[in-house]
C-alpha cells in the first residue's frame, strides 16, 4: 500500500473540518495514521477488514461531529482520540450484536469527559439519521433542488439550467413546496421535532 | 395555523435567516416572532431544514470520499499484487534460464555437436570400373578400410580421392590423418573441396578436443554468406559451441 506522507498538522484538520471543506486529502491521512491500529483492534476482537472499514468511516463522522461542536479539547493528537472514537465504536457495535459484556477495562483513553462526549455525539447522530431518512423520504427532484440551492449555494438561475424548469418561478415555487413538505415531515414528528431543539432559533 | 404561511412569507422567512433583511425589516421581523408563536416555530423549523440538508450532503460527501479513498486503495494494492506476481514470475523464467545454462554448461560436450554432423556423401558413376569408383563405392557401403586400402594404390588421387580418403579416416575416428587430410584439401583451390574440407575439419578439431582451433573455423564460415556451409551453421550449435569454448 502506497504510504501517505503526512502533509497536515492536527490545528489544520480541525479548521478545515469547521470550514466545511473538502476532506478528502485529511481523510487519506487519517486513514494511513490510524487504520492499521484499527484493524488490529477489531481482529482482536473477533471483526475483519469489512468491519474495520465500517468503523473507521462511522468514526470519521463522529469525529467531525465531536470536532463542530467543539468537544474534541485537544488534550491528545487527533491520532490517539480518533483510534480510541474507533475502539468505543467497535466495543458498542460488539455489545449491540452479541450481547457481550461491557468490559470494566478502560482500553484506550485516560480523558475522563471523553466517553461522555463520545457517546453523547453517538446519541445525537443517532437522533439525527432519523431527520435524513426523513429527508430521504422527499423524492429525488426535491432533494436535488434543496441540495443545489442550501448545500452547494447555486443561484436559482444555475439551477434552472441544470434541471430543465421553465422559469426561475417555477423553481422558486418548487422549492417552496419541497421546503414545507419537510418542515411539514419534521413538524409531525414529535421525537424529531425533540431532536432538533439545539437548532431552534434563539 | 400552518396553511397562514404562504410563499411571501416563506421567502421573507428565508431571508431573515440567510441575513438579507435590512436592520429595521430584522428588528420588526424579530418583534413579530416574539408575539408570534407559530411564526416562531415556522422560522425554527426552516432553519432546522436547511441545517439537516446541509448536514446530509456534508455527511454524504464524507462517505463518499472514504468510499473512493478504499476503492483507490483497493486498485493500488491490485496494481502492487500484480507487480509482485509478474515481478515473481519474472525471478521464476531468469531462474529457469540460468538453471538451464547451468545444467547444459555442466553436460556440454564435443560429441553434442558431432552427433549434428551429416556425413560426406559421394556418388558413384554406373559402369566406372577404375579404382577410384572401387574406392567410392567402399565408401558407400561404409568399408572404410578398403576405402583406405584403395586409396593407397592411387598413384594420382583426385581431390575427391583425397576426401573420401580423409571422410575415411575421420569416420574410423583416425582423427589425426583425417586433420591433416583435412588441411591438405583446405588448401586447395577448388572452392568446393576446399569449403567441404574446411567444415569437416572444424568437426575433427572438436573430436580431438581443440576446441578453440574449431571455433575459429566455425566463426570464418559464420562471417562468410558465400561460405557452402554457411547455412549449416546453425545458432543452436554456435551456442553449444559457446559453452564447450568457455568450459574448455
Amino acid at each position: 500500500m502506497k504510504v501517505f506522507k503526512k502533509k497536515f498538522s492536527d490545528q489544520e484538520i480541525i479548521k478545515a473540518i469547521v470550514d466545511n471543506q473538502k476532506l478528502d486529502d485529511y481523510i487519506k491521512q487519517l486513514f494511513s495514521d490510524c487504520f492499521a491500529s484499527v484493524t488490529r483492534f477489531v481482529g482482536k476482537y473477533y471483526g475483519n477488514k469489512e468491519d474495520a472499514e465500517d468503523i473507521f468511516q462511522n468514526a470519521l463522522l463522529v469525529f467531525i461531529d465531536l470536532v463542530k461542536k467543539d468537544r474534541f479539547r485537544g488534550e491528545s493528537s487527533i491520532k490517539t482520540y480518533f483510534i480510541a472514537i474507533c475502539k468505543h465504536l467497535w466495543m458498542n457495535e460488539r455489545k449491540k450484536k452479541y450481547n457481550e459484556q461491557q468490559r470494566e477495562e478502560k482500553y484506550f483513553y485516560s480523558q475522563p469527559q471523553f466517553e461522555e462526549d463520545v457517546e453523547l455525539t453517538i446519541h445525537e447522530r443517532e437522533k439525527r439519521q432519523g431527520l435524513f431518512e426523513l429527508f430521504e423520504k422527499l423524492g429525488p427532484t426535491c432533494k436535488e433542488i434543496l441540495i443545489q440551492f442550501y448545500f452547494y449555494e447555486k443561484p436559482i438561475k444555475e439551477i434552472l439550467e441544470c434541471l430543465n424548469y421553465e422559469n426561475e418561478q417555477v423553481v422558486r415555487n418548487k422549492k417552496y413546496k419541497c421546503m414545507k413538505k419537510l418542515t411539514d415531515m419534521i413538524r409531525n414528528d414529535s421525537t424529531i421535532m425533540s431532536a432538533i431543539k439545539n437548532y431552534l432559533v434563539s | 395555523m400552518k396553511d397562514q404561511f404562504n410563499f411571501e412569507q416563506f421567502e421573507e422567512i428565508e431571508s431573515y435567516l440567510a441575513g438579507s433583511l435590512s436592520q429595521s425589516k430584522k428588528e420588526y421581523f424579530e418583534q413579530q416572532m416574539k408575539k408570534n408563536k407559530t411564526l416562531h416555530e415556522e422560522t425554527s423549523a426552516i432553519h432546522s431544514a436547511q441545517q439537516l440538508i446541509k448536514d446530509y450532503c456534508y455527511e454524504e460527501e464524507v462517505k463518499e470520499s472514504f468510499q473512493k479513498m478504499l476503492r483507490e486503495q483497493d486498485v493500488e494494492k491490485r496494481i502492487h499484487f500484480g507487480y509482485y506476481y509478474m515481478r515473481l514470475a519474472a525471478v521464476f523464467i531468469a531462474g529457469l534460464i540460468v538453471a538451464s545454462i547451468g545444467i547444459q554448461f555442466a553436460t556440454i560436450h564435443p560429441q553434442d555437436l558431432l552427433s549434428d554432423l551429416q556425413p560426406y556423401e559421394a556418388s558413384v558413376k554406373r559402369g566406372d570400373v577404375t579404382a577410384e569408383a572401387s574406392m567410392q563405392a567402399a565408401y558407400q557401403e561404409q568399408d572404410y578400410k578398403t576405402c583406405l586400402k584403395l586409396y593407397q594404390n592411387l598413384e594420382a588421387p583426385t581431390l575427391q580421392a583425397q576426401m573420401l580418403s580423409a571422410q575415411a579416416h575421420f569416420n574410423l575416428h583416425q582423427t589425426r590423418q583425417a586433420v591433416q587430410q583435412f588441411q591438405g584439401l583446405r588448401a586447395s583451390d577448388h572452392v568446393f573441396y576446399s569449403q567441404i574440407a574446411e567444415w569437416y575439419l572444424a568437426f575433427a578439431y572438436l573430436e580431438t578436443g581443440e576446441i578453440k582451433e574449431a571455433k575459429q573455423i566455425f566463426d570464418s564460415i559464420k562471417q562468410n554468406p558465400d561460405h557452402l556451409m554457411h547455412s549449416e551453421y546453425s545458432t543452436w550449435m554456435e551456442w553449444k559451441l559457446k559453452l564447450l569454448h568457455w568450459k574448455s
